[in-house]
């Protein structure tokens, strides 16, 4: 039966409690909760958590649930300090926890939650906008640094550069770091995260509107471990910035500088030749024309995605030289270019797995 | 291709192509411990399986015999229920009674393959039902009293669906 009741997740498990005594007494296995996913807008997560710990812990005070091994908390169901506080408390071994928008949770409350869950390895918190760092308590001996390895701060508006650098320095392992929306972060803050966190695969600034050149001279620094980022909408970042990071960053694989329309010609040369390996480039609204895309199809032949929505300078030209170099080419955006219907069918002769996203309706 | 001998509970004898024997990570381990060799005639009894069952489990080793092995527990992927591939949808397109011996049958000859698939099945057929309509489907019957019903209720009211 519990093989079975595995397929369930945690909202179909409470559901067939209901059903029959048998029921009931099964579904409280732990092994059926080792992932804790609760949704939905109308649910308190709160509530949620303090119900399913009850009955998976016990009625004691001290009880654990050692078990649990991630809390997915999505579609609008919150959580506030209490229910973390609880979490933090009964479920030690949690790896993986995921509280987006809950506005109410507070710096403290974090703290309490990294500091008593050692094996913390992936956090997302995207839009809880009151949190502005993510300390350990203090009094521990000997000081202790934090595993996670994922870390999501979308939209965690109240973040400024002081809460980068505690970040960065609690959490020399992070992998995965995204910022997108933390308004008040700047350069500033960026100069930290090559400084402590030495092993990120992957970062996104989009929307980090205080971002410049200096910024990305500093992320540079991560060199050939990063393979990811996202400077999109950051329009101070111009060629100079992106000249450096595809220098030192030659391994990238996904670039994103959508927005950015300071951007030219002059620093996609550079990054066509220096990172040969890129598989995804959004470059929509950039100052790019077909001699741009040529030195991108000839040096990039990995290319899967390209996004060049806006940009009214390229031709049809361009867009034929990247459809014959980058056969594998699975999704082209030209919405808005002046892209006529022979740029369109040498992508569909080209690239026959290619999805083309576009804005003419005489194309077919 | 060497063959081994299987014989179901009610005394049938499979005669079975090795590899696809070896499928289930119980006759594998059996065939290991007692030194078993191919071309031996030593027949394998399999008390918990009657050869109806043990048929079906046969056709769909059969079938599945080229897949790729299984990578070991992988926590991290999610756990989908809407991947049964056609071919095993329509294999499963059985009584409840077959279903649940393919289940028991799977689980005791350690064919994770089967098992999953079985058991993704009867999660399919929970899914989105009210208690009620679970009671009428698995032909269960409501053994709460009043009280704990409520109780039981409010417990987990959390998940009632918006």
């Amino acid at each position: 039966m519990v093989r079975i009741f595995e397929w369930l997740d945690s909202s179909e498990l409470c559901n067939i409690a209901r059903v029959c005594r048998r029921f009931e007494s099964v579904i409280w296995n732990p092994a059926l909760w080792k992932i804790i996913k609760i949704k939905g807008e109308e649910n308190s997560g709160d509530r949620a958590i303090k119900t399913i710990l009850r009955r998976l812990c016990g009625q004691t005070r001290n009880g654990a649930c050692p078990g649990v091994e991630r809390v997915l908390l999505a579609d609008g169901c919150r959580l506030t300090d209490k229910g973390l506080q609880l979490l933090s408390r009964r479920c030690p071994e949690i790896t993986h926890l995921q509280i987006q928008n809950s506005v109410t949770i507070t710096n403290q409350a974090l703290s309490d939650l990294v500091t008593k869950c050692t094996n913390l390895q992936h956090l997302d918190i995207t839009g809880c906008a009151q949190i502005t760092c993510i300390n350990i308590n203090p009094g521990l001996e000997p000081p202790r640094r934090l595993l996670l390895q994922y870390l999501d701060l979308t939209d965690c508006a109240s973040i400024c550069d002081a809460g980068i650098k505690v970040i960065a320095r609690n959490c020399p392992l992070l992998v995965y770091l995204y910022l997108r929306r933390c308004i008040q972060v700047t350069d500033a803050g960026l100069k930290f995260i090559p400084n402590f966190c030495i092993a990120l695969r992957e970062l996104s600034v989009s929307d980090c509107t205080s971002v410049t050149d200096f910024g990305l001279y500093e992320l540079a620094k991560l060199g050939a471990t990063l393979r990811y980022l996202s400077v999109a909408k950051c329009d101070q970042v111009s060629d100079a910035g992106l000249k450096v990071i595809a220098r030192r960053c030659y391994k990238l694989r996904y670039l994103n500088a959508r927005g950015c329309e300071a951007v030219s010609d002059d620093s996609i040369n550079v990054l066509a030749r220096s990172c040969p390996r890129l598989r995804a480039l959004d470059i929509g609204k950039c100052d790019v024309s077909d001699a741009g895309l040529r030195a991108l199809a000839e040096s990039c032949p990995n290319l899967k995605k390209l996004s060049l929505r806006n940009c009214d300078m390229i031709t049809d030209r361009g867009i034929q030289c990247i459809a014959y170099y980058c056969r594998g080419l699975q999704q082209l955006n030209i919405q808005d270019c002046q892209i006529s219907i022979e740029g369109y069918r040498a992508v569909k002769k080209y690239c026959k797995r290619c999805i083309i996203e576009h804005t003419n309706p005489g194309f077919c | 291709m060497p063959t081994i001998k299987l014989q179901s509970s009610d005394g049938e004898v499979f005669d079975t192509d090795v590899q696809i024997a070896k499928c289930s990570g119980t006759i594998k381990t059996m065939l290991e411990d007692l030194g078993m060799d191919e071309g031996d005639d030593e027949v394998v009894p399999l008390p918990n399986v009657n050869s109806a069952i043990l048929r079906k489990v046969l056709q769909w080793a059969t079938f599945h015999k080229d897949d790729p092995i299984p990578v070991e527990d992988d926590d991290s992927k999610e756990k989908r229920t809407d991947d049964i591939s056609s071919w095993d949808a329509d294999f499963l397109k059985v009584d409840q009674g077959t279903l649940f011996e393919l289940i028991l049958a799977a689980n005791y000859l350690d064919i994770k393959g089967l098992l999953d698939v079985t058991c993704k099945t009867v999660a399919n057929m929970i899914k989105g039902k009210t208690p009620e309509e679970i009671r009428k489907t698995f032909n269960i019957k409501n053994d709460f009293t009043p009280a704990e019903e409520e109780q039981v209720r409010k417990e987990n009211e959390w998940c009632e669906e918006k």
